[in-house]
């Protein structure tokens, strides 16, 4: 357990490594910044096996103190628990996978190097997020997430589009990081301590159940979660994300840092619990997301931003769990959607790539005859997403949120019906996608990209799939045969919920309500996809169809509302060079400068000058002492 | 039997002031072969860097074990002289190292230039040790002596020789104020001793000519430490020396000097007129140090009005004074000397045989010479109290003092709170210099500048350990933090 740094000390060591070796051989830059996924996948293995075995202990050790501030001492410590172990397990071993399939999959790419470094600096940086033992810590890694992330989604800087993309993802999750902040230091200054295992202990003693600071301090947080996890009203740079490489959009925009709001209201659940009213607000937050991104998704024509919005709409699932204070579950969610969504991006990668970077599922068709082994795992990770057996991993985890939406009654109830409306709506983009991929003949201008797929990029596949497919078995229902380890082992870090003392009989039926639901959405799919190809009239491929369809696509005119409040008014303002807000410092700034330039004259001598200053400042020296 | 007990307690007293002796020796032996040896420069230049690490190693290996003691009547080794030497003979080392491969590009070199920083070294020394005023003197004449001569050391530059004539004029006209207050202060208490002067100081005891007389010794000090309105001779001073004098003026001479001060202050509470006095410094200094540096277009004249600034920081950690002041106080100056001595043996390394570097010299540095640029960028972000680096610790610390419940008394609340925040305004002013240089390195790739030098191997080394340290002490702060406070309270 002592080794515990080790985890992120090899990504942080790969980062360096080929930061400064720019000059190493391409083959090299993947296999050093793999290697050094796969070695902090090992250790976390590791880790988790001595947790496990050692009576699963929470153990935390301070690396160093930085600085002694009394109270709120801010130190390098790590902590772990059944949540971090969690945690490092999805992060290191998807993480692990995703490298491994990138050595190929980003061959030839200008920048290799710099991908890779950046792709370990992100992993080391998340893996600090999930380790810290203080809010301190946790903000680091927050921030270096997000910094990753700027980075990644520009990766291809040359085209500006890109780096447009990647400002917006830093400029929105920023409004939300700025809330976080505020939450920090409010929890700091209220309650003199930053430790995320104290404070929350320190609030219940001190603040009420739904007192003013409660709320205000659960608020704060749940806003630096929601902008992190791409939730509305923070959700509109993760469609735009995807302008980056699709290792990228599989390892931090499905599987990882997207889901960091998800842990980090799980970690300060006690904050939320003293705040009932947040708790409702996060639900909400995550229903209304689960379906204006589940519809967005099924009116979008490029296969990465459908995957895109459907993974803004299952982090909508995971909202909905906590705020049902079904917090084991919804960290089960986030590990399998792992799992499932990251298999997506990476198939989908493949695809666009084999396709020559063709993205619109309109022009595709016809895949699963030329690529049958992506046509395979793309169906596990399908499987996962819309919860249909035999893929396990959805399954249990989708399912056991929305039954315990119904056991928590009252208004709870329409959230189970949104919940279930979202089941529908991910049947139907999920199969549509299906359907444009990968059935009929190929539609597309026939650009051959590269389709043979070397082992590196085929393995992570087949055990991503393997892994969709007995996953969720670590916690399956028990109606079902199962048993909840999972729900177990995370028993001692979060709160477990309420006994819903529901009877075998109505288990049974809650989990074949949303099964029989996802089959449903199957044959309307299929008309759907069929239609929209009868309108498109083959490969010619016009944006068309009519303004509701247009407005859907856009992903509801969020992007429109906020370019209109906040956008344009701030851009006019500034384009008349007046703001109000710049006055009192230009006026500082102006004073300054005249100062300065003032004093610098005094600096030409001759020395007799000098003297005279020195003289001046004895005498008034001597007139205080006398005084 | 008395004879041996008084061999031993000689030896002790040996062993504690050992680096003041090995400093002296070594500077009479370099003054030797300067004058005998066949190749004289290559011999000062061993014998200097040589003598500098026997003074460490031994002010590490025996002196740290014999603390504290008071040797003879006027020098005591404790724990305070020590981190003084310390920060002394660090800051000579390196410069003695960068100066190496600096000087060789230049006409007309010699090796007195050797002899003199040595010396300039034993006085810091000395008066870093001083527990009186008979010793201060001393220590301080000697520094000041050799420090005229190395800033007029190359004559073919009249610049240099105007920079040394306004540095001895001024500087012996503060000497005098020094001197003079001195005897009023010897008059009045009939003591030399620092202690039973501060002491009186404290009690109020001493009259209206005592007050003057710590007026004018106050004129002094701040003259050496170039705090506002006594800061007038720096940027002229700084310009005209070559940049490793330059950085000697700006480390060791300025650490050594505050070590006294550190002595007489931290133990008494002060009076209000003396704090709002001390107040008063620091904000001038603070302001006029920044607003020299904002525009200064011309490197080693922005550095001076940065260290005119650095020092006003200082002062806040000496007006709150105790025991929270002094370590605050001690390490901001081993923060600031490691930077301080980073940006100018960064100027050394890359200065050409006519001139010393100017801006056009940093610009593109990053691609020409990574570790000049590495270095200087911790420097100057040091300088600026970015967090990760020793100077952000020591800024910490320092807002920390003024804050701190270790402020006695409610008099010094209000001057305390004044000075805390203009230190805050001060930094965020300062980032605009400092961020400007370093900017102009990572701009461009430019071509080798016409003239510049390649890169030496130790002046390299020394140069990547002080990178190496800024960067150290600002993540571990914890060790040199502990070291200090206990040293401190010995």
């Amino acid at each position: 357990m002592e080794l515990i740094w080790l985890v992120p000390a090899f990504p942080l060591a790969g980062f360096i490594v080929l930061a400064l070796g720019r000059s190493l051989p391409g083959k090299a830059a993947g296999a050093i910044g793999s290697a050094a996924a796969g070695l902090s996948a090992a250790s976390a293995c590791a880790v988790a096996w001595l947790f496990a075995s050692g009576g699963k202990a929470p153990y935390s050790t301070s690396l160093w103190p930085w600085l002694d501030l009394g109270a709120a001492s801010p130190a390098l410590a790590l902590s772990v628990d059944a949540l971090s172990i969690v945690m490092i397990l999805v992060v290191t071993i998807v993480g692990f996978l995703i490298h491994l399939f990138s050595i190929e999959h980003m061959e030839g790419e200008e920048g290799y190097h710099r991908f890779f470094a950046y792709m370990n600096l992100f992993v080391a940086f998340m893996l600090i997020l999930v380790l810290a033992d203080n809010f301190l810590l946790l903000y680091l890694g927050w921030e270096g997430v997000g910094l990753c992330s700027f980075l990644l989604i520009g990766f291809w800087y040359g085209d500006r589009a890109n780096g447009d993309a990647a400002r917006k993802a830093f400029i929105v999750t920023r409004v939300g990081d700025v809330a976080l902040l505020l939450g920090i230091i409010l929890i700091a200054a209220n309650l003199g301590s930053l430790s995320l295992s104290e404070s929350p202990r320190l609030a219940s003693a001190a603040w009420g159940r739904g007192s003013g600071i409660a709320v205000l301090a659960a608020a704060l947080i749940l806003g630096g979660a929601l902008g992190k996890s791409a939730q509305v009203p923070l959700h509109t740079w993760l469609p735009d994300a995807m302008a980056g490489p699709s290792p990228v959009s599989a390892l931090i925009h499905a599987a990882t840092m997207v889901t960091a709001g998800v842990y980090l209201v799980a970690r300060t659940n006690a904050f939320f619990s003293l705040a009932p009213q947040v708790m409702t607000a996060v639900a909400v937050a995550g229903a209304v997301t689960l379906l204006v991104a589940g519809a967005s998704a099924l009116a979008q024509r490029d296969l990465k931003r459908i995957l895109a919005y459907s993974t803004m709409s299952q982090i909508g699932y995971m909202f909905l769990a906590l705020g049902a204070a079904a917090w084991t579950g919804a960290i089960f969610h986030l590990a399998t959607h792992a799992l499932f969504k990251s298999l997506l991006f990476l198939a989908a990668g493949a695809i666009i790539n084999a396709l020559g970077h063709e993205r619109d599922v309109l022009a595709m068709g016809g895949v699963a005859k030329k690529m049958p082994l992506l046509f395979w795992t793309f169906l596990a990770g399908a499987f996962g997403l819309t919860a249909l057996p035999p893929v396990t991993a959805g399954l249990a985890s989708k399912d056991a949120i929305i039954a315990r939406l119904w056991y928590a009654g009252g208004d709870a109830r329409l959230l189970w019906w949104a919940a279930m409306a979202g089941v529908l709506l991910t049947s139907l983009y999920t199969f549509r996608m299906l359907f444009l991929v990968f059935a009929g003949a190929s539609r597309g201008p026939r650009a051959s990209g590269h389709s043979a797929m070397g082992a590196s990029t085929a393995l992570p596949l087949v055990v991503l799939a393997a892994l969709c497919l007995v996953g969720g078995l670590v916690d399956f229902p028990r109606v079902l045969g199962g048993e909840p380890y999972f729900g177990a082992f995370l028993g001692g870090a979060l709160p477990a919920s309420a006994d819903t003392g529901a009877t075998a009989g109505q288990e049974l039926l809650l989990s074949l309500a949303p099964l029989l639901l996802s089959l449903a959405g199957i044959p309307l799919a299929w008309l759907l996809a069929k239609r929209e190809l009868a309108t498109e009239a083959g490969p010619a491929l016009r944006a068309r169809g009519s303004r509701l369809a247009a407005f859907v696509r856009g992903g509801f005119g969020f992007d429109r509302l906020y370019d209109f409040a906040f956008a344009r008014p701030l851009s006019r303002l500034a384009g008349k060079g007046v703001d109000p807000v710049n006055l009192a410092s230009e006026g500082l700034r102006s004073m300054t400068l005249r100062a300065s330039r003032r004093l610098a004259s005094t600096q030409k001598g001759p020395p007799g000058r000098y003297l005279a200053a020195l003289a001046v400042g004895a005498v008034l020296l001597l007139a205080a002492a006398l005084i | 039997m008395n004879f041996y007990l008084s061999l031993a307690s000689g030896l002790d007293d040996a062993f504690a002031a050992a680096p003041l002796i090995v400093l002296a020796a070594s500077a009479l032996a370099t003054l030797a072969a300067v004058s005998f040896a066949k190749r004289k420069v290559a011999a000062a230049y061993a014998l200097c860097a040589i003598g500098l690490a026997a003074a460490l190693v031994s002010s590490f290996a025996l002196s740290l074990k014999m603390l504290p003691r008071q040797v003879g009547g006027a020098l005591s080794m404790d724990g305070l002289s020590f981190i003084g030497t310390a920060i002394v003979l660090v800051s000579a080392l390196a410069i003695a190292l960068a100066s190496g491969p600096y000087l060789s590009r230049r006409e007309g070199e010699r090796g007195e230039y050797y002899v003199l920083l040595l010396f300039a070294t034993l006085g810091a020394s000395v008066l870093a040790a001083s527990s009186s005023l008979a010793s201060l003197f001393l220590g301080l004449e000697l520094l000041s002596v050799s420090l005229y001569a190395l800033v007029g050391y190359r004559r073919e530059r009249p610049e240099g020789s105007k920079a040394a004539f306004t540095y001895l004029i001024l500087a012996s006209v503060a000497s005098a104020f020094l001197l003079f207050g001195m005897a009023l202060a010897y008059y009045q208490t009939g003591s030399l001793e620092l202690s039973s002067i501060a002491r009186a100081a404290a009690e109020g005891s001493g009259g209206p000519l005592f007050a003057a007389g710590l007026a004018m010794m106050g004129v002094g000090f701040a003259f050496k430490l170039a705090v506002a309105p006594f800061h007038m001779w720096a940027p002229e001073v700084y310009e005209g020396a070559s940049a490793p004098v330059a950085a000697l003026i700006a480390t060791a001479s300025k650490a050594a000097m505050a070590i006294p001060l550190v002595r007489v202050l931290a133990p008494h509470i002060l009076a209000a007129p003396a704090i709002w006095a001390i107040a008063a410094l620091s904000g001038a200094s603070m302001i006029a140090g920044n607003l020299l540096a904002l525009r200064e277009e011309r490197v080693k004249r922005m550095l001076a009005g940065s260290s005119i600034a650095q020092l006003g920081y200082l002062l806040v950690a000496l007006a709150a004074g105790g025991s929270n002041g002094a370590t605050a106080a001690l390490f901001y100056l081993a923060a600031y000397s490691l930077s301080t001595l980073g940006a100018f043996a960064c100027i050394a390394a890359i200065s050409s045989a006519q001139a010393d570097a100017g801006r056009e010299n940093f610009r593109g540095l990053a691609s020409r010479r990574p570790l000049v640029a590495a270095v200087m960028t911790a420097s100057l972000l040091s300088l600026a109290g970015m967090p990760l680096t020793a100077g952000f610790i020591g800024k910490f610390m320092l807002i920390s003092s003024g804050m701190g419940s270790g402020v006695p008394s409610a008099a010094s609340i209000l001057p305390m709170r004044i000075l805390v925040v203009l230190l805050a305004l001060n930094s965020a002013a300062s980032l605009f210099y400092y961020l400007r240089l370093l900017s102009l390195m990572y701009r461009g790739r430019e071509p080798e500048a016409q003239g510049e030098p390649r890169a030496a191997v130790l002046a390299g080394a020394a140069l990547a350990l002080i990178g190496l340290g800024i960067l150290a002490i600002g993540i571990v702060p914890g060790p040199l933090m502990e070291a200090i406070s206990s040293l401190a309270g010995r």
